[in-house]
């Protein structure tokens, strides 16, 4: 490495010269830190501001800078540098423009803001990134249904060879059973033909795909761009080198046996919606007890489905399916009467118009929830909703049950492990302990249950140190975050597409299977260069563990979101480094401090808190010290500068990768310092997280809660601590949760450690 | 036109009344329009005082409850606010057809009055109201 010269460059614009006195922070680098070459300009970001940057990096003045103007979530194209290190200072949104102009506190603000920025750049080296030479490109699809089908051709088209593995003999998965498909083209109103047949054509045309039938994964080993992967054809093992894993394994329906009360099992003429499906299919559409024609036929929706003792979820395309098999049976034969029973019908989008065309052709939908079901008589008696009582509905020749989806985020054909079928392993323990202050509106977490596991094997059987499965969500679907982050699993490198992700029709499992691929794609391509995946895209940085330190405490390796972390024969911590988010949350867990980022580890947070100035106990000047998730929280704090609100001034804050890799020695080392308050600000925890790395906010809240005995030994009240949730959406209320804790901090007598 | 003898209903949500109302009922036809969301009822000054508020009368009418229907009091309780013609999203008559649904009632024979707070039938004319008979 060469000699370090840093420089510090201070922008004047947006109003920064108009609140502070930057003549005095331009003095502050060379008195304090004593770095000589400090600039200050009128608009940094300007042609003129960036040539004066470029123009001192090219002559060898300066290789590495501080750049004190606005956050650094805003103008990162302007302000790159290559070969040099860059750390920006927030003097824009959060003094400038959240702070009166000119007050003494806001000067303090600002000079301290430099502090610790200068500090940052003091521990900062240009990350060098690992690469993977011997990457593989070729993308593993696990399922030959619609969803994986269309996963392969997707990754085809793209250039990428593909391996499609299909556990059963054919390919088509469910859909090739289905006698015709809900509507996908305008003017969607009429049940049209099903197309698989034309997709698996598709696919066997095609050059880059290799299709395997009859074939099990049974271990997946490596990280993306490196997998290895044993499959099973026919008892014969075989190993394959792939970049990247698409997981398409789709469903299987709920089993009807459990639904008892709506008559299953009582009568051979009540069915599950698949088993009409199949007499549709081959145009027999007969009563099964005595084969005499359907003229009567019921549809009962939510068959234990939205059902707290079976199905909690709505499977969302069984009132699409009914509509269509209640028109297949209308179409058929003119005098049958097809009657929908349904609680409430979810006809999303253009499904609405297939509804409205069930209407039109005589499809009778009654609105209210089956309460008996009489398999002799063959009736269904169910509370009608509108007349408000209840209607028996005697003499049908047929009752259809429309059963919901189960992921097949396990592999029914492979035998549960019992010992791998703990919580732990499938949550990748997620544990929301006692409440805390939200800054928003949240609702209960979805109660976890067991039941809500579907039974089998481990679809990948991952050898990782994190166990075999791909951690589910509280429903059992294999996903990170629905909305969030779709088909990213906590797995890096292995993406989820279909119904195994949420229930979903063919056409959606087609949109969704492109989305998934696009997604391993990026996946082999940042692997190959080294560079992170989805949040932290770009990041050149990666853990390093200094293994002469560590004491193979192995809560690395328990604690990462994403079972990056494996253990070695000796139980030391091994990084792979193409599964790993950079979240940090290893480099929190480690208990001495030696896991570290290039740009981030311990030594430079501690740096960063002890470099501001702690005013004495009589100027009656508080410091609270916020480590602010930049995920959500940080941009929060932004928009409420950019809003212009304003809020305490003794609030130092600190971007963190993720509360996850918050250590505890952070906190003590401000409580030394003399800081009054220490305030944890990341995203909501629990099932129904936001946090960014699935459980850094959870993590950072169980760690938390030792925090309490540092205080106690050091004689200080319990409240100086403390965490808040905050979304990206909350920079209204975050200026309160900041007020409101100043305030209490206010009424506490000051820190006694200040100046020792 | 003649009117058409009610039909024989053998299941709930058997069309075959639905049709009839159509058929006889001026404006009947209209009532395929409704989406049950209930502004009828919501509206209606009268519908407290007696059996069925609109919507629900609408909702029997569908299920084929014709003995309901056409011995029910709202048909001969309607105050003429014609709030609910004014309302109705999707501009069905209410007020028009409860009213001829009731001029049929009484030519098949369903002679039911509603009876007034003080004990009296109400007078099948336009001031049927007994929130204003109260106030008189």
């Amino acid at each position: 490495m060469s000699e370090k010269k840093p420089g510090v460059y201070i922008c004047k614009g947006c109003g920064i010269g108009d609140a502070v006195n930057v003549d005095e922070l331009e003095a502050l680098p060379k008195s304090e830190f004593r770095i000589g070459h400090c600039v200050k300009h009128d608009a940094l970001c300007s042609p003129e501001g960036v040539a004066a940057i470029t123009k001192d990096v090219a002559d060898g003045t300066i290789n590495r800078m501080v750049i004190a103007a606005c956050s650094h979530r805003v103008m990162t194209d302007k302000f790159v540098f290559p070969g040099s290190a860059v750390v920006r200072a927030n003097l824009r949104e959060q003094v400038a423009w959240s702070q009166p102009a000119g007050d003494e506190n806001t000067q303090m603000l600002a000079a301290d803001q430099l502090r610790m920025s200068i500090s940052q750049l003091s521990r900062t080296e240009q990350p060098e990134p690992a690469v993977i030479a011997d990457y593989t490109r070729t993308l593993l699809v696990v399922g030959g249904g619609v969803s994986g089908l269309t996963a392969a051709l997707e990754a085809a088209k793209a250039g990428y060879p593909v391996l499609l593995v299909e556990r059963t003999d054919q390919l088509g998965g469910w859909s090739a059973k289905w006698s015709g498909r809900m509507p996908h083209r305008p003017p969607y109103r009429e049940v049209q033909e099903n197309d698989v047949a034309k997709l698996i054509a598709r696919v066997q045309g095609e050059k880059q795909i290799t299709v395997m039938t009859n074939t099990l994964v049974t271990k997946t080993a490596g990280a993306p761009g490196q997998f290895t992967v044993t499959l099973s054809q026919g008892g014969q093992d075989k190993t394959e080198k792939i970049g990247a894993i698409v997981v398409a394994t789709g469903w299987r329906p709920y089993d009807a046996n459990k639904l008892g009360h709506l008559g299953y099992g009582a009568s051979p003429d009540i069915v599950t919606a698949i088993e009409l499906e199949a007499m549709l299919k081959t145009g027999e559409l007969k009563r099964k007890s005595n084969g005499q024609p359907v003229k009567h036929i019921a549809f009962i929706q939510c068959a234990g489905s939205r059902d707290p003792n079976h199905l909690p979820y709505c499977s969302s395309v069984c009132c699409g399916v009914s509509i269509k098999q209640a028109l297949q049976v209308v179409k058929s034969d003119a005098k049958a009467s097809a009657y929908i029973v349904y609680e409430e019908l979810r006809t999303p989008g253009t499904a609405e118009e297939f509804y409205r065309e069930a209407q039109r052709k005589g499809v009778i939908f009654m609105k209210g929830k089956a309460a008996k079901v009489d398999g002799g008589s063959m009736t269904v008696t169910y509370e009608d909703e509108l007349l408000g009582m209840e209607v028996p509905l005697a003499g049908l020749d047929m009752i259809v049950l429309a059963t919901g989806m189960v992921p097949n985020s396990t592999n029914p054909d492979m035998p549960v492990i019992e010992a791998e079928k703990s919580e732990l392993q499938l949550k990748s323990d997620i544990n929301p302990a006692a409440p805390i202050k939200v800054a928003g509106e949240a609702p209960a977490p979805f109660p976890w249950k067991d039941s809500n596991v579907p039974t089998g094997g481990p679809i990948l059987n991952l050898q990782y140190r994190q166990g075999p499965h791909i951690p589910m969500l509280a429903d059992g679907f294999s996903d990170s975050h629905y909305i969030c982050f779709p088909y990213e699993t906590r797995r890096t490198g292995i993406y989820t597409c279909g119904p195994v992700r949420r229930p979903m029709d063919m056409g959606e499992s087609a949109e969704d299977a492109a989305g998934a691929v696009l997604k391993a794609i990026q996946s082999i391509e940042n692997s190959k260069v080294g560079v992170s995946v989805h949040p932290r895209v770009g990041d050149l940085t990666y853990p390093k563990i200094g293994h002469d330190k560590c004491t193979k405490c192995r809560r690395c390796t328990v604690e990462c979101p994403f079972g990056a972390i494996d253990e070695d024969e000796q139980g030391r911590p091994n990084v792979n480094f193409s599964r790993c988010r950079r979240c940090g949350t290893c480099m929190g867990a480690c208990p001495v401090q030696t896991i570290t980022f290039d740009n981030y580890n311990p030594q430079m947070v501690n740096t960063m808190i002890e470099a501001n100035e702690i005013p004495d106990e009589f100027s009656e000047k508080p410091r609270i010290l916020i480590l602010a998730c930049e995920n959500d929280a940080y941009p929060a704090i932004d928009m409420a500068g950019i809003g212009r609100h304003q809020w305490s001034p003794f609030v130092r804050i600190i971007p963190v990768r993720c509360l996850g890799s918050v250590t505890l020695q952070w906190v003590s080392t401000a409580l030394q310092k003399g800081y009054d308050g220490i305030m944890l600000m990341g995203c909501k925890s629990g099932d129904d997280y936001q946090c960014h790395f699935i459980k850094g906010s959870a993590i950072a809240k169980e760690r938390m809660s030792k925090v309490g005995e540092t205080l106690k030994s050091l004689a200080l009240e319990k409240e100086r601590v403390t965490m808040a949730e905050v979304s990206i959406a909350d920079s209204h209320s975050v200026v309160k949760v900041i007020n409101d804790f100043a305030d209490t901090i206010g009424a506490l007598s000051p820190n006694p450690m200040k100046g020792f | 036109m003649a009117l058409e003898p009610l039909p024989e209903v053998t299941r709930p949500y058997d069309q075959s009344f639905t049709r009839w109302v159509a058929r006889n009922v001026k404006g009947g036809d209209k009532l395929a329009l409704c989406m049950q969301c209930g502004t009828c009822s919501g509206s209606c000054r009268t519908a407290v005082y007696y059996e069925h508020g609109p919507r629900m009368l609408f909702a029997m009418i569908r299920a084929g409850n014709v003995h309901d229907v056409m011995t029910s009091t709202t048909l001969h309780g309607c105050g003429r606010c014609y709030l609910c013609v004014s309302r109705c999203p999707r501009g069905i008559p209410v007020a028009h057809i409860i009213r001829d649904l009731g001029q049929k009632a009484d030519e098949l024979g369903y002679s039911i009055r509603p009876v007034g707070p003080d004990g009296q039938p109400i007078p099948d004319a336009g001031a049927a109201c007994p929130t204003c008979a109260a106030a008189q």
